[in-house]
């Protein structure tokens, strides 16, 4: 993979400086003009489809709405039922995990599909991220591109849409999960 | 007499041999078994140890890739030769994940043993035990340590380090417990 970024990059260099090249005015013939010009737009859109292809392979632009999730208490139950590990009930320990670099996720709303986020408007950290941070157990409809690998989905989220704030009301049936998670 | 020393230091020799080689016995048994696997009460939790390539996941998806796997800063996870790419959530210290464990093992192979947990969809795993393919086993318990190097705080306080984390403190005394604000906490605690 990192390969493909540096030849892409290598492309992309050629490309520009070719542009450049081909803006300046030539004492050559009018017909060699446009050979080069068409060789120059030849290269630039197989660069730019090469480039495109090798970037957002598997990745699908999608526009999600759901909740931001302690990954490994809801898939894992090991503080209580997958639902009683979300909203209020367990906003403290999701708070902590995120804290911890255990990884955030969002829980679309539709398909319950847990999309493990990796990136958040243009930040790579997925660790600990103070934005993640601050946005666990909300509602939000982002913006992104999701991938799959190997069973498991991800979400680079490039934008937040909306951010509906905290509405799982899970205490009201479940009471603070864990317990201790309280004051 | 002389025959019967001789047989005397020739039993200790032998004895002392023999002690040599079951400790060397037992500390090569003791260094190529993987760590106890601990029980945690997870959904169809299934104790594992594979080996693999430590992997960013960013990197593997769409070629982003950082220096060390982003030195702690991305999610992980251990590319196989057999069952593909594994995703690792968590480690052995409490509300912790397992890029700490990790990622200064980026691009090399690690052998690792825990538990895999699945539901929902989803199938990850805890990392419990690891080294280096050869070397001896380590609990996957670094976070701690790093945590308290990161936040400046003694290590002493590792131990619960969710009590005195300041990001979390803050968050809290926004947000409060429920994340409703102070009133919301007020009405439903008191």
């Amino acid at each position: 993979m990192k390969s493909t970024i540096k030849h892409a990059q290598q492309q992309s260099n050629v490309c520009s400086e070719a542009t450049i090249c081909s803006g300046a005015t030539l004492a050559s013939p009018l017909h060699l003009v446009r050979k080069i010009a068409k060789g120059v737009i030849s290269a630039c859109v197989l660069t730019g489809l090469l480039s495109t292809q090798s970037f957002a392979a598997g990745g699908n632009k999608v526009t999600v709405t759901g909740e931001m999730i302690d990954t490994w208490c809801y898939v894992s139950q090991i503080m209580g039922s997958s639902e009683a590990v979300t909203g209020t009930a367990h906003h403290v320990c999701a708070v902590w995990c995120a804290a911890g670099g255990i990884p955030v996720g969002l829980l679309d709303k539709e398909t319950e599909t847990v999309y493990m986020i990796l990136s958040f408007e243009g930040d790579d950290t997925s660790v600990a991220n103070e934005k993640i941070l601050n946005l666990q157990s909300r509602e939000l409809t982002v913006k992104g591109t999701a991938f799959e690998l190997d069973g498991i989905s991800y979400l680079n989220i490039d934008d937040v849409i909306t951010d509906h704030g905290i509405v799982n009301l899970t205490h009201e049936k479940f009471g603070i999960v864990p317990g201790f998670a309280g004051p | 007499m002389k025959n019967s020393k001789q047989s005397h230091v020739g039993r200790i020799s032998s004895g002392a041999l023999g002690a040599l080689i079951i400790t060397t016995l037992f500390l090569s048994a003791c260094a190529s078994r993987p760590g106890g696997i601990a029980s945690w009460p997870v959904t169809n939790a299934e104790k594992s140890g594979f080996t693999g390539e430590v992997v960013d996941v960013l990197c593997e998806l769409n070629g982003n890739c950082a220096e060390n796997c982003g030195e702690g800063k991305r999610q992980l996870a251990i590319k196989t030769e057999d069952v593909g790419t594994i995703f690792v959530a968590k480690n052995l210290n409490n509300y912790s994940g397992a890029v700490d464990e990790l990622w200064q093992f980026c691009e090399k192979q690690v052998e690792v043993s825990g538990l895999f947990t699945e539901n929902k969809g989803v199938r990850f795993f805890q990392v419990q035990n690891m080294r280096e393919p050869g070397n001896s086993w380590q609990k996957a318990t670094r976070y701690a340590q790093a945590w308290a190097e990161r936040s400046g705080k003694p290590s002493s306080l590792a131990g619960n380090w969710e009590a005195h984390d300041e990001r979390i403190k803050e968050i809290i005394e926004r947000d409060g417990y429920l994340g409703l604000g102070k009133e919301a906490d007020e009405d439903y605690f008191n």
